[in-house]
């Protein structure tokens, strides 16, 4: 924020955006409950630059998949299968012996140029993104690196409505962490799959095909800083 | 601070935990073969852990970062809210992170110069404006 003015009202559009994102959603823990701009900035500050609606809460609950092979999903009834299409990893651990941790996050790039290049897709093939976010400034920063906008201007990008279901990448479909459930890395896959099963009803994506899901953290990781992961589903093989 | 006691038993990081409570004194981690500072306590990348030593060191750098807290991360810190939690960059050139105390929170900057607090019977160190 610092480096790039990024503002509290950008981090209350993306709080605002993911409780809309939830609305709908009965299985989202602010479901039916929207939020204003105004009741973000009214929200006590927790550690700033977070106030209590930039955070996510605790959940109780369960998530699951089932993983096998392509071809043995293919011969289970009743199953609509997610294709794995690509996955890479990163860590930012050169950073911090070079002493550069906190400005840089070259975790990312890694882990998506990894992915990427298995799914033998470009970054507009992507019809839905499913950040992990636990944190509003997550999407931000996350936007910003896998280049869906450019360095910087992620609080403007999710202001202007760049994350909504007919925005340029619509993102965190579900309320995401914050807004949806907190199931750590399970928030963003299990979202992912039910958009390429055509199964997130109000905030289905149309003709959802290949989905981003990410994950990241580990000491203090959780904004990029320490390792991140990128996997591109999709819903043919 | 009774997790201070847990962190240091036994662990690589301890001569400094131990030189801290019994003089106040502040010790990094150097390669004596490049004469790289670090904290906390690690192998060197090029040379390994056989030169590492502890060194005293004048605790000076600038606030790399910072944030404020609105709410006590522990009950011990609830009378302290709001406090700084900041990222230093040490003049040797490692990163430490320490409470930044003796100024409002609302007046610290980043690259503002700092130096390790001194007599007042921290558990840990902290720091305050040079
Ligand atoms: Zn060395």
């Amino acid at each position: 924020m610092d480096h790039f003015g990024t503002t509290s009202e950008h981090l209350g559009a993306g709080a605002v955006q993911l409780r809309q994102h939830a609305l709908h959603r009965p299985d989202a823990i602010t479901y039916g409950q929207p939020i204003t701009l105004e009741d973000h900035q009214a929200s006590p500050m927790v550690v700033e630059p977070f106030r209590m609606l930039d955070c996510c809460r605790d959940t109780d609950g369960g998530a699951v998949f089932l993983l096998t092979s392509a071809a043995r999903a293919k011969t289970m009834p009743g199953v609509r299968p997610i294709y794995i299409r690509g996955m890479g990893f990163g860590h930012n651990i050169r950073n911090w012996h070079g002493r550069d941790v906190y400005a840089h996050h070259d975790d990312v790039a890694p882990a998506a140029a990894r992915a990427f290049a298995q799914a033998g897709i470009m970054l507009d093939d992507i019809d839905t993104a499913q950040f992990y976010d636990p944190f509003t400034i997550s999407i931000i920063m996350q936007l910003e690196h896998y280049g869906f906008c450019k360095s910087g201007h992620g609080g403007p990008f999710v202001a202007d409505g760049g994350i909504a279901l007919d925005g340029k990448i619509p993102a965190n479909t579900g309320g995401g962490q914050i807004s949806g459930f907190y199931a750590a890395g399970f928030t963003p896959i299990i979202e992912a799959m039910k958009q390429l099963r055509g199964e997130a009803g109000a905030m289905q994506v149309k003709n959802a095909n290949i989905a981003l899901s990410s994950g990241h953290g580990l000491n203090g990781g959780v904004q990029n800083t320490w390792s991140h992961g990128t996997l591109i589903l999709g819903n043919e093989p | 601070m009774n997790n201070i006691a847990a962190l240091i038993q036994g662990e690589p990081d301890a001569p400094f935990w131990d030189a801290w409570r019994d003089g106040e004194r502040f010790l990094l981690h150097r390669c004596g073969i490049c004469g790289r500072h670090e904290w906390p306590a690690t192998c060197c990348i090029e040379y390994g852990l056989s030169a590492m030593e502890w060194v005293e060191v004048p605790a000076t750098g600038v606030i790399d970062s910072f944030t404020i807290f609105h709410r006590a991360y522990t009950k011990e810190l609830a009378a302290d809210v709001p406090y700084t939690l900041a990222v230093l960059r040490l003049d040797e050139g490692p990163y430490f992170h320490t409470r930044i105390t003796g100024i409002a929170p609302e007046s610290i900057r980043i690259g503002m110069r700092v130096r390790l607090r001194r007599g007042t019977g921290d558990s840990f160190p902290l720091f305050l404006p040079e």
